[in-house]
């Protein structure tokens, strides 16, 4: 029995060697390779003024083409909109950019479908589970009781094993060599292109009566006196249960809703507009929203 | 509760401490633990079909002692046939009822015949085909007078019902699993450790190689229609891979797991992806199986004692029936019935038992010839699972067909999106490598290196396992 415990011993005493090491040696990557998704990016901003914040799901990332604000504006711009977000996990990023000293002027937020969505996006977030030790990152993650927090956290490598497809190995490679990533987090628009055939789309049904998180995000820009626009981004014409917005704009009565107007031709697919349409989208909101105002 | 599960991870070294601390007290004891173990494992995919299971221990436990002890033959053929039309009743109505009746609605509907018939809506209970066979091969040993009846029942349970074969086998025999649990088993370290290396070489088959396979032959399978002939290859390739990985990798762990105890199961697998023709590829494919199926199917048919169309005959019979065993489902039949056409001109020229030993035995590489005849054999296997994969004929011969049609444009999608796993293919690779070097043996961690091979392995499975996408595995729908 003593030898059969001895190779137990062997293989246990291992298996915790190689979790230590392995998280030790991705952490450190992500901690301190090029940024290539936009946690990474926010934790290596340096503390500064950024006019324009914008913040949402793929429907930012996909919609705001960010030099078109700058060009238009003069102002400094940001897209960090993540595909998959939810506003748990805008929270998130928000709370991180005043972490970081980052000041911003005005915030625009998405808030559409994603209403319903309560507590964080396992898609979006994984990208923030290498800092997971970052104070913020911990807190914020206690406070919306993450399932398997207390593992993410104290178990070494096991967010890396459940994360795999987006912190694994793959993309842990391609950070140890400092891989530039297709889009450039800084800017963070991810235009896409053609236009596809649409399947059946549809708005959620209901609507709740509050989302936490984007309490939250009122709070704290209040708090830091942020200016906020809350915007609903254009959906294409054969979506159905659009009353669904006229609904959450009676929860969020200063949402400013552009989900309706827009060619089909504009859009790669129901939710989600081409290029040519998010410049155009981009274009429309900046004038209404910045220049007109200022004017 | 799975092999690759946390549950489990708690359940296995409890049960072993449990086992091992009351050694040398009483060997009926440790059956009873196993015994309890094991309906304790059975019962927690579904409680109610633990009645099920043990019902049909019973059943061929008192037949057993009742054809030894029947006055007369014709008492003994009553409770035999009883058994085995029992324990095929319940098969059949488990698992190829509602086939047989939607299958015999549909050719009526075909002479313009409208029929109804009332279907099961029950689950398969899990693992029913393999305690099934157990049973059965029990009670024809005991018919054939090869074996005596076992008296003591917990034995006797425990030899149908052992959790690490229960599920998905290996398909045991009385002769060789039931002297093993009547005899008192002494903890051997050499065995315990080589059954422990055994899981951990099974896990990885399952959790890197079959789960990560799954993820993107189950993505090429559903979206067949739109995908291109290299991608439709790579599908196939992965889904080649996956079920490997799955059914091996169960079976390792099975295996190890029986180690631990200080019982040998039947090995089911021996590199079946290095044979030189599929005849040898079925003597290494779901061992247990087959040589079930050969030695209670084809000898009793005659086997290939009689002419050539007697040969024939029988060789189709035992590639449907083992197709059909699969599942109640034209797809798994009609992959019996291609494995049987690639038998042919193995039985014709009387070279089906020409491969019988290792390839490139004490070598490093196998011969030119030795490696096409591999690839060849590898491809016809791949071909064939398609149609193990699809959900119907109709869906294998057109995937098959878009192979064909050379659309080779946009590539493999699958390896150049940057979210999907091109390391994957370097990773089979590199298994292919593992399997190959160790093929002399049941797994690769044995020699110098044995140490440093382990350190690899489990490296690559807490680095590619696919933990959040873990799959039941394939076979306990069987």
């Amino acid at each position: 029995m003593k030898k059969f415990l001895y190779s137990l011993t062997m293989v246990l005493g291992s298996v915790i060697v190689l979790l230590y090491a392995m998280d030790y040696l991705f952490t450190c990557v992500y901690e301190t390779s090029q940024p290539r998704n936009k946690f990474q990016y926010i934790l290596k901003l340096k503390p500064q003024t950024i006019d324009y914040v914008f913040l949402g799901s793929s429907r930012v990332a996909n919609h705001i083409a960010t030099k078109e604000v700058e060009q238009l504006t003069g102002r400094k711009a940001i897209n960090l909109g993540m595909e998959g977000a939810h506003l748990e996990d805008n929270l998130l990023q928000l709370k991180l950019l005043l972490h970081q000293g980052v000041k911003i002027k005005k915030l625009f937020l998405q808030v559409d479908y994603q209403f319903e969505d309560e507590g964080r996006s396992p898609i979006a977030l994984s990208d923030a589970m290498p800092f997971i030790k970052h104070p913020v990152v911990k807190e914020h993650m206690q406070s919306i009781n993450t399932p398997d927090f207390e593992a993410n956290y104290y178990v070494p490598f096991y967010r890396y094993m459940m994360a795999a497809p987006k912190i694994g190995f793959r993309e842990f490679f391609f950070a140890s060599i400092n891989k530039q990533p297709k889009i450039d987090p800084g800017e963070g628009f991810t235009p896409k292109t053609g236009n596809h055939s649409f399947g059946k789309y549809a708005l959620p049904s209901s609507i709740s009566e509050t989302n936490a998180a984007l309490e939250g995000i009122k709070k704290i820009c209040k708090d830091h006196q942020i200016e906020v626009v809350f915007f609903c981004a254009p959906f294409c014409s054969v979506t159905e249960n659009k009353e669904y917005i006229r609904e959450l704009k009676t929860k969020l009565p200063e949402l400013k809703d552009y989900s309706a107007g827009y060619e089909d031709e504009l859009f790669y697919d129901c939710a989600h507009l081409n290029e040519k349409g998010a410049l155009f989208f981009t274009r429309q909101l900046v004038t209404n929203e910045l220049l007109n105002e200022e004017q | 509760m799975l092999f690759n599960s946390l549950q489990y991870l708690i359940f296995l070294p409890l049960v072993f401490a449990i086992y091992w601390g009351m050694n040398h007290r009483s060997l009926k004891l440790q059956n009873l633990l196993l015994l309890a173990a094991s309906y304790y494992f059975y019962a927690c995919w579904d409680w109610r079909f633990l009645f099920l299971l043990v019902f049909s221990t019973g059943l061929d436990y008192y037949t057993g002692l009742k054809m030894k002890d029947a006055p007369s033959v014709r008492m003994k053929k009553f409770w035999f046939w009883l058994s085995i039309g029992i324990n095929v009743g319940f098969l059949g109505i488990f698992k190829y009822y509602n086939f047989f009746a939607e299958s015999f609605a549909d050719l009526l509907s075909n002479f313009g015949f409208q029929a109804n018939f009332w279907t099961l809506q029950v689950i398969l209970p899990v693992g029913i085909s393999f305690y099934t066979f157990h049973g059965l091969s029990y009670v024809i040993d005991i018919y054939k007078n090869r074996i005596e009846p076992e008296r003591n029942i917990v034995d006797y349970s425990l030899f149908v019902s052992y959790f690490p074969l229960l599920v998905a086998g290996p398909i045991e025999r009385a002769t060789h699993l039931l002297p093993q649990i009547k005899k008192k088993r002494i903890f051997n370290s050499d065995k315990a450790i080589d059954g422990l290396h055994q899981i951990i070489w099974g896990l990885f088959k399952k959790i890197v190689i079959a789960d990560s396979c799954a993820t993107y032959a189950n993505q090429i399978f559903d979206n067949y229609e739109n995908a291109n002939s290299l991608t439709l290859l790579l599908g196939a390739l992965y889904f080649t891979f996956q079920i490997y990985g799955d059914f091996s990798g169960y079976s390792d762990i099975a295996l190890g797991t029986s180690k631990l105890f200080g019982i040998d199961l039947l090995r089911n697998f021996n590199y079946p992806y290095f044979s030189r023709d599929i005849a040898e590829f079925w003597r290494r494919w779901h061992i247990s199986l087959s040589s079930w199926f050969k030695d209670y199917l084809y000898i009793p048919l005659g086997g290939s004692q009689g002419g050539t169309l007697m040969k024939v005959r029988n060789t189709f019979i035992i590639f449907l029936v083992s197709g059909f065993w699969h599942g109640a489902n034209w797809t798994f039949i009609v992959w019996g019935l291609l494995n049987a056409v690639y038998f042919m001109p193995l039985l014709l020229s009387n070279t089906n038992r020409y491969h019988i030993d290792i390839v490139a035995k004490g070598k490093k590489w196998p011969t030119v010839k030795e490696f096409f005849s591999m690839s060849l054999t590898f491809c016809l296997a791949m071909f064939a699972w398609i149609f193990f994969r699809a959900e119907t004929v109709a869906m294998a011969i057109q995937y098959i067909k878009n192979i064909f049609l050379f659309n080779f444009k946009g590539g493999v999608a699958y390896l150049s999106i940057d979210r999907y796993s091109i390391e994957l293919v370097g990773l089979l690779g590199i298994f292919i490598v593992f399997e190959w070097v160790s093929r002399e043996k049941e797994h690769p961690f044995f020699g110098r290196f044995l140490y440093i091979r382990l350190v690899l392995v489990l490296l690559g499975l807490l680095l590619f396992g696919a933990f959040t996408n873990a799959a039941d595995f394939i076979y306990f729908q069987f």
